[in-house]
């Protein structure tokens, strides 16, 4: 199996084009352009930031399209925009030269680093210059690592039911909470970045997490950010006092020294004032219902009249902005949908990355979006089970002969036993039999006087005008050529015989063929009758064809001039649908006869009959619309095709044709009878 | 996402364009609309058959499974093909030509018909070999079904004439309800289908 580069579909290995959306595969270069959606599987071109197949908004593409100055969707609000901005799904490209540049500061020799570290500006009393509009962040987010408090909030304060431990830092082991870890007035994190003030490097994680309730059984979410944990033990050693800062990181306004990753009790000193004004009132004031943690001696809060007024356009669409829809996951396509995508009423969703990470149903779908967003439907083309068939019968038929002639082994059958050959030579032994017994001998139970003639058919053949124009339109291939045949030929009989024109048309390229091989062979030719050939158009081809006008039929399928044949020298620039009064049908496909009816229905005249001379194995379908009156009349197979032409009489060849017809379904149905019995005494046998 | 919308948008006009003549008749709009149609569609045939020829083409360049059956039918189409085009150029005649009408009668034709005599042949012979084994619901329904149909169009005997008045009672009422409810599903199919293509729930183009 392969993959489709297009879809993503599964495919085999030897199939040229995709089975799902009809790719080519054979020329899919080894390195193809574009990335592939993580969603869906679809390739798309490189400079697409969302998916063209399900809209999914592609990774990593979040930060790069902001920093190349991107413009914001258009409606969304001020402060939304903001906070999209300082969340974003993925770091930005700065933090990862500052993690470059601590490697290179680690790999200096002591003494070098040590002159860096001279030159680095210790400075918690550098005053901190007013944001740019730059990320604060310095380090790689991590999402997992609890919500930083604002710059005056620093200090955190130890539960009530937590024990406190005043000296942090000289604890030679962990407290009995791991989740848990006390701090002294100023951080631990702090003091170790900076060797210069000595403070020895904790034991235990630089910052606290508290679990909401002490009898809680399950992790809160916020266990999730035990990477980061990880990461701080690895922490890598501090930034040297007194090292230069990077010239970077004076281009965006900052002072302060730089944090390590993962230490986020120092990033809110570095939270821009822009953000906290941004912040509508409702999200700074409010506190949590259920607070992770407490804060202790708090500094109040920035003041409430610098934050601005939340309009009532902004907080109808903070519910669900247009660029968050875009952001949510679709299912992927057809019927391999991941069951977590397809729409549930009450789902349950964790957000697992960005700032709202551990928290649940914070954007509950909405079915209704999640229905716009479902999976894209696809028009296939069916195969034709009837033609499929005649296929596979060929490619049998043509395996045994080509094999003989290229010498290509095919697999051989498994060998039948002696017993199922004879069964199978002794059945076509009997049908053989009962065909040359039909079609030579005059047998007694055979009366043709029973056979009842389509009288409504042949009603609706008479009913029309002497002078008139009748349609026939012809809807079968070789392989119906048998049955279907007589149809055609005793419609034009009659129709010619009253003096009744008829224009014979196919919407299938076989179906002209095969008219032609009957209608070009009439006398008649030209005078009652004229081929028009193959309309291409399919379905869609009977409204052009009824509403066409006559003289545009310029030629017949033959290449003569229409204007040539005398049957239509009258046509003028009226429509075909005008002047006809009769339209046949003969066809054995029950797609072709509902293409023809529900597409000539409001076109023809609602005084034009149709009738339908069908194969005897499409009869039910075509049940309804005779019932309906959308059909005056149906004619179905050979034995109302013979008996068009009249009453049958003993001993000619139509009399011979229907009784070895006959003869045939009675060997059926002894067939089965003694079938059934020999399987029934079988199973009882074996039961006994 | 641009691309999505306008690909979305056209689509649902021409869908809303083709419906306006049936609600509001026009011919000359809907002539115009069955042309522009149908000549898509003649294109589209000509592409498939291109698409066709390639893949077989390059079956017979990699030596693939069923190679040989691949150059039979390239060999076959194009030989159809030049000769339609050059009975068409020399005599003006086209498929109808003399050569191409040999070949449907003595080679189509008679190739089709002796395919379908076969089917008889087969039929029976897995009809025999499936009542043969255990008997089920499905073998019962089935013979049932070959039997009713047999029966009843048993022309020239007197079989129909006893069986007609169960079929009209029972038969014709099942097959006519149970293709209607086929049709109607069909048709209510088609409606959601270009209601959601035209409301831009689905797309059809996968953009």
């Amino acid at each position: 199996m392969r993959s489709c580069p297009v879809c993503g579909a599964l495919c085999p290995e030897e199939a040229q084009t995709c089975t799902r959306c009809g790719a080519d595969l054979g020329d899919v270069p080894r390195e193809m352009e574009g990335t592939v959606c993580a969603i869906c599987g679809y390739r798309n071109p490189p400079e697409a930031v969302f998916c063209e197949q399900c809209g999914a908004r592609k990774e990593g593409e979040v930060g790069l399209e902001e920093a190349a100055g991107a413009p914001p969707e258009p409606g969304m609000p001020e402060w939304l925009r903001e906070v999209q901005d300082l969340f974003l799904e993925s770091p930005p490209v700065f933090p990862e030269t500052v993690w470059e540049e601590r490697l290179r500061l680690e790999a200096l020799p002591a003494e070098e680093r040590g002159l860096e570290e001279g030159a680095l500006p210790s400075s918690p009393e550098v005053p901190i210059p007013p944001f740019e509009g730059v990320e604060p962040e310095a380090t790689p987010p991590e999402w997992g690592a609890p919500p930083s408090p604002p710059e005056a909030e620093i200090e955190l304060a130890v539960p009530p039911w937590v024990p406190l431990e005043t000296e942090a830092p000289s604890l030679p082991e962990l407290p009995p909470f791991p989740e848990v870890a006390e701090l002294g007035e100023t951080s631990p994190v702090a003091e170790a970045l900076f060797p210069g003030e000595e403070a020895p490097r904790p034991a235990i994680p630089p910052f606290t997490i508290f679990p909401p309730e002490e009898e809680a059984g399950p992790p809160p979410p916020m266990e999730a950010s035990s990477p980061v944990r990880d990461e701080m033990e690895v922490l890598p050693p501090p930034w040297p006092e007194g090292e230069e800062l990077p010239e970077w990181w004076k281009a965006l306004g900052l002072t302060e020294v730089p944090l390590a990753p993962g230490s986020t009790e120092e990033a809110p000193a570095q939270i821009p004032p822009r953000l906290v004004e941004g912040i509508p009132e409702e999200v700074t004031a409010a506190p949590p219902t259920t607070p992770p943690f407490q804060l202790q001696e708090a500094l109040p809060s920035p003041p409430p009249e610098e934050v601005p007024p939340l309009t009532d356009l902004e907080a109808v669409l903070a519910e669900m902005p247009e660029w968050l829809q875009i952001l949510r996951p679709v299912a992927e396509e057809g019927g391999e949908a991941p069951a977590e995508a397809l729409p549930s009423l009450q789902p349950v969703m964790v957000e697992e990355r960005g700032p709202l990470a551990g928290l649940v149903d914070v954007l509950p779908r909405h079915p209704r979006l999640v229905e716009v967003q479902g999976p894209p439907a696809r028009l296939r083309a069916e195969r034709i089970p009837e033609l499929q068939t005649r296929a596979e019968a060929w490619r049998s038929l043509l395996a045994q002969g080509l094999t003989f002639l290229i010498g290509e082994r095919a697999a051989e059958p498994a060998p039948a036993g002696l017993a199922q050959a004879v069964e199978r030579w002794l059945l076509f032994a009997l049908i053989l039999g009962a065909l040359i017994l039909g079609l030579y001998w005059p047998l007694p139970f055979f009366r043709p006087d029973l056979l009842t003639p389509p009288v409504a058919f042949v009603a609706a053949l008479d009913e029309a005008p002497s002078g008139g124009l009748a349609l026939v339109a012809v809807e079968y291939g070789p392989d119906r050529a048998a049955e279907l045949d007589g149809f055609l030929q005793g419609v034009l009989q009659r129709l010619s015989g009253r003096g009744v024109r008829a224009l014979t048309v196919s919407l299938t390229p076989w179906g002209a063929a095969q008219a032609a091989s009957v209608v070009l062979a009439r006398p008649d030719y030209g005078q009652s009758v004229a081929h028009l050939g193959y309309v291409p158009g399919h379905e869609v081809a009977v409204a052009r064809l009824l509403s066409q006008s006559l003289r545009r039929f310029s030629t017949d399928y033959a290449g003569r001039p229409m204007q040539d044949l005398p049957i239509a020298q009258d046509f003028g620039e009226e429509p075909l649908a005008a002047r006809v009064s009769l339209v046949v049908l003969i066809t054995s496909s029950p797609d072709a006869l509902r293409g023809w009816l529900q597409q000539a229905w409001g076109i023809l005249p609602p005084e034009v009959p149709v009738i339908a001379a069908m194969s005897a194995g499409a009869m039910p379908y075509a049940a309804p619309y005779q019932e309906s009156g959308q059909l005056r009349a149906v004619a179905t197979g050979l034995r109302d095709a013979l008996l068009l032409e009249g009453e049958v009489l003993e001993g000619s060849p139509a009399f011979f044709d229907l009784q070895a017809q006959a003869l045939l379904q009675a060997l059926a149905v002894a067939l089965i009878g003694v079938g059934l019995g020999a399987g029934l005494f079988t199973v009882r046998r074996k039961e006994g | 996402m641009i691309r999505r919308v306008v690909f979305t948008g056209v689509l649902s006009l021409a869908i809303l364009l083709a419906l306006a003549p049936y609600l509001w008749p026009q011919p000359a709009l809907r002539q115009s609309l069955t042309e522009l149609g149908s000549t898509l569609l003649a294109y589209a045939t000509l592409v498939a058959f291109l698409a066709f020829l390639e893949a077989h083409l390059r079956r017979i360049g990699l030596r693939g499974e069923g190679w040989p059956y691949s150059l039979l039918i390239v060999l076959s189409a194009l030989a159809v093909l030049l000769l339609a085009v050059g009975e068409g150029w020399l005599r003006g005649s086209g498929l109808a030509g003399p050569w191409m009408m040999w070949i449907y009668q003595h080679g189509v034709l008679s190739l089709e018909a002796s395919l379908g005599a076969l089917l008889p042949f087969f039929m029976i012979l897995a009809l025999w070999r499936r009542l043969r084994t255990r008997p089920s619901v499905e073998v019962l329904m089935f013979t049932a079904g070959v039997l009713s149909v047999l029966i009843l169009r048993s022309g020239g005997t007197s079989l129909p004439n006893l069986f007609g008045p169960l079929s009209y009672a029972v038969i014709d009422p099942l097959i006519t309800g149970g293709v209607r409810g086929i049709l109607l599903g069909v048709a209510l199919g088609v409606v959601i289908l270009m209601l959601r293509i035209v409301l831009g729930l689905d797309r059809p183009m996968g953009r």
